[in-house]
């Protein structure tokens, strides 16, 4: 069964940034913050109050994925939760944005202004085996609600 | 964005405008860091130039790896010193070397003075003066916390910089206070900021760097990058400092009698363990942290509980870094035993904004004059200052930190540092420094003590003779050998400090790995270039303290009178030896820099 990516222990997160760079430098072959599917940022001050993870929770039933106003742009994992755009027919400045705004979750999804690509974790897993203190874990889905 | 970076931004902070200047050669010639920055101190910096006046500078700069590799997370920042008068280079983690590598800017020179207190914000090509009088005595922490919502940014790519009120009253020795937790220290970067009007700097970019643009193996980059990750992470080379962290140096030099222990008269602190590493991360760690890309986790932070009325429940709690060289100063060597009450007192330089390490060693002084009748309570305004009590130290910080020029009282003189101390007060025999500089806490020997007194910035961080004392104890000294092998550790450092790879990596950066790292990179360099760039830099530091009119054969400054009645890991330091020691250094000045003593 396919597994998808969960923030299991965030309160051992160092904010090292390490997840970040190599979702960029593997999967988008550019370094780079902006272009990356994961991001780490502080909560009241570098290290004070530690970290939040923000990513894609790998959604069974995406709630991005109907509202997306281009047909094929996205489209839920066959298996496993989550998605996977297809950026040769997603365009950010043809939609509103719908995929973003619908996500509960502010900054799971973003739209860079580069490539105007919604940018979205694809499950793949790199940000795992860069992460020193075990944040980040694969798991297999089990439904919520 | 090309790999090395190729932009300089200048600010003007007389005549408020800025521009963006090439920086290629310079980068590509010195490859960043300290060697990039010390030549641009030489051009902005001229030599009547006032440490506090206008004419100083302060750049900050980062390398050609810099973001590229894990662990090379530092900025460098480079000024005349308030406090040496001479070379100030300072080092800081955090996130600052990402902010600037993303906003695509190599190094950062800020020149002039601002008419009024301010704030200087660069998001990427943007570059704004804001005012800064709301802000001013706030202490660093609240600083920070208003930048964050008054300049929002995407996460993890902005840096906030700020001085404390130590700073703003020009304490010479106030540091720079980076991204809460990290510190431009030692050498009065906080003062000079302080002096220009500038009580923060924010830094953000959101630039990108291709990784298949031309030069770039991009197979080989990977596969380096994974062999470095995997030396720090699955490895013992970085592994004490995600432990312990440097803490971890309490016990074993306890046990070498190497502990700085009240004002360094004694190697041993009978209270050690309650201030050790062992004590901090079973008791008080509330977290570990990373500066950027370093998977390491070195930066402990503590949390400190206090009780702040008669109830209960009427507790607050902060959070506290620790390092073992402040602890051991503002610890041991003021008979601090108490691992809450250390907290207090780096709490207390923290929010105020100033060097904890050179804070423990003009409160050392304090203590001992005190205690020897040197200065009374007339001159202390009636409060006592004893070792071992840490309310009496909490108020002189404090003090130190609120003082005021009009009257120039004893806090006020201490906020100028030991020299000026020693000058208004006596006791130069029980103010152990080097040009002005608290050794740090490492009294180990005599190549320790040596380290400092000829290092460019008279640091332990500059060669390390630590290092050199524990693996001499019990052998015969030999005195030109080791003079050497400082001197070749300083050069090598300059090295890594142009990368600017963080020091505590510098077993694991070999000179192979770094030429391999340039390599996977398309960037060719030979382990004999970067050797030489390291001489090199050397040279043009030294030029640098001499041009800013430091005395290499003054013997005063270098040897002061304590130094031969603590006790290190080598016993009692003779004066032959040291005299000894320092006379081949002054050789190898002459025959190996060609320095015009």
């Amino acid at each position: 069964m396919p597994k998808r990516l969960r923030v299991a222990f965030l309160d051992r997160c160092v904010g090292c940034y390490q997840c970040v760079l190599a979702c960029a430098r593997i999967n988008e072959k550019v370094l780079s913050i902006d272009r990356a599917s994961i991001r780490v940022k502080t909560i009241g001050g570098y290290g004070r109050e530690g970290f939040a993870v923000v990513v894609c929770r790998g959604c069974l039933d995406p709630p991005c994925v109907p509202v997306c106003p281009i047909e094929g742009a996205i489209r839920p994992r066959t298996v496993g939760g989550g998605v996977l755009v297809n950026r040769s027919i997603c365009d950010a400045i043809k939609c509103s944005h719908e995929c973003v705004e619908t996500c509960p979750i502010p900054g799971a999804i973003h739209i860079d202004e580069d490539i105007q690509n919604a940018i979205v974790c694809r499950q793949c897993s790199i940000c795992t085996k860069f992460c020193p203190t075990g944040v980040l874990i694969m798991e297999e889905p089990t439904p919520g609600f | 964005m090309k790999i090395i970076p190729d932009r300089i931004l200048v600010i003007n902070l007389t005549t408020n405008d800025h521009q963006f200047i090439d920086g290629a050669d310079l980068f590509n010639e010195w490859v960043g860091g300290v060697g990039v920055g010390i030549n641009l101190l030489n051009k902005y910096v001229p030599t009547e130039a006032d440490p506090l006046g206008s004419n100083n500078a302060i750049i900050f700069a980062i390398g050609s790896l810099s973001t590229f590799y894990p662990i090379i997370s530092k900025t460098v920042a480079l000024f005349r010193s308030p406090y040496t008068h001479d070379l100030g280079e300072s080092y800081a983690g955090g996130r600052l070397s990402l902010a600037l590598r993303f906003a695509d800017i190599g190094a950062l020179c800020i020149i002039g003075k601002a008419e009024k207190p301010s704030i200087i914000t660069i998001i990427n090509n943007e570059v704004l003066i804001k005012p800064a009088g709301p802000l001013s005595q706030m202490y660093t922490s609240t600083v920070g916390r208003i930048l964050r919502e008054l300049i929002p940014a995407q996460p993890g790519k902005r840096s906030i910089l700020r001085i404390g009120q130590a700073g703003e009253k020009l304490v010479r020795y106030s540091n720079i206070v980076v991204d809460t937790l990290r510190h431009f220290g030692r050498l009065g970067a906080g003062a000079v900021l302080g002096s220009k009007n500038i009580k923060a700097i924010v830094v953000s970019g959101n630039k990108d760097i291709p990784l298949d643009q031309a030069g770039i193996d991009r197979k080989a980059y990977l596969k380096t990058y994974q062999k470095i990750w995997d030396l720090c992470v699955n490895t013992e080379v970085m592994k004490k400092y995600h432990v312990l962290g440097t803490p971890q140096n309490f016990l074993p030099l306890n046990e070498l009698n190497s502990l700085p222990t009240k004002n360094f008269l004694y190697g041993k602190f009978d209270k050690v363990t309650e201030i050790s590493g062992e004590k901090f991360v079973e008791t008080y760690l509330g977290r570990r942290v990373s500066c950027n890309t370093c998977p390491v986790g070195c930066i402990h932070v503590a949390i400190l509980r206090e009780r702040y009325g008669k109830d209960l429940a009427d507790i607050h709690s902060t959070s506290v870094p620790y390092d073992y060289e402040p602890m051991a100063l503002l610890g041991s060597g003021l008979l601090i035993g108490d691992g809450v009450d250390l907290m207090k007192l780096l709490e207390q330089t923290e929010k105020y904004g100033m060097d904890a390490i050179t804070t423990g060693g003009v409160l050392g002084y304090l203590a001992e004059a005190y205690e020897k009748g040197i200065i009374t309570d007339s001159d202390t305004g009636g409060l006592p200052i004893r070792f071992g009590n840490c309310n009496d130290f909490l108020e002189v910080i404090h003090r130190i930190a609120q003082r005021d020029g009009e009257n120039k009282d004893l806090y006020w003189w201490a906020g100028e540092g030991l020299d000026r101390l020693v000058k208004q007060y006596g006791g130069s025999d029980i103010a152990l420094r080097f040009n002005n500089q608290t050794p740090a806490g490492y009294s180990t020997g005599p190549y320790s003590m040596i380290g400092h007194a000829i290092g460019g910035r008279h640091s332990h961080l500059d060669n390390a003779g630590y290092s050199l004392d524990l693996k001499s104890i019990g052998k015969e000294l030999q005195s030109t050998e080791n003079m050497m092998k400082l001197v070749k550790e300083e050069e090598w450092r300059n090295t890594l400090n142009s990368l600017i790879i963080c020091l505590f990596a510098r077993n694991l950066y070999t000179p192979q790995l770094v030429v391999e790292c340039f390599q996977s990179l398309g960037i060719i360099k030979t382990e004999k270039e970067l050797q030489n760039l390291g001489l090199r830099i050397q040279k043009l530091r030294l030029a640098t303290k001499l041009r800013f009119g430091y005395n290499f054969l003054d013997t005063e400054l270098a040897i002061p009178s304590r130094l031969y009645e603590m006790e290190t890991g080598h016993g009692k330091l003779s004066k032959s030896l040291i005299k000894e020691h320092l006379e081949i250094y002054n050789s190898i000045l002459i025959e190996r820099y060609h320095l015009n003593l």
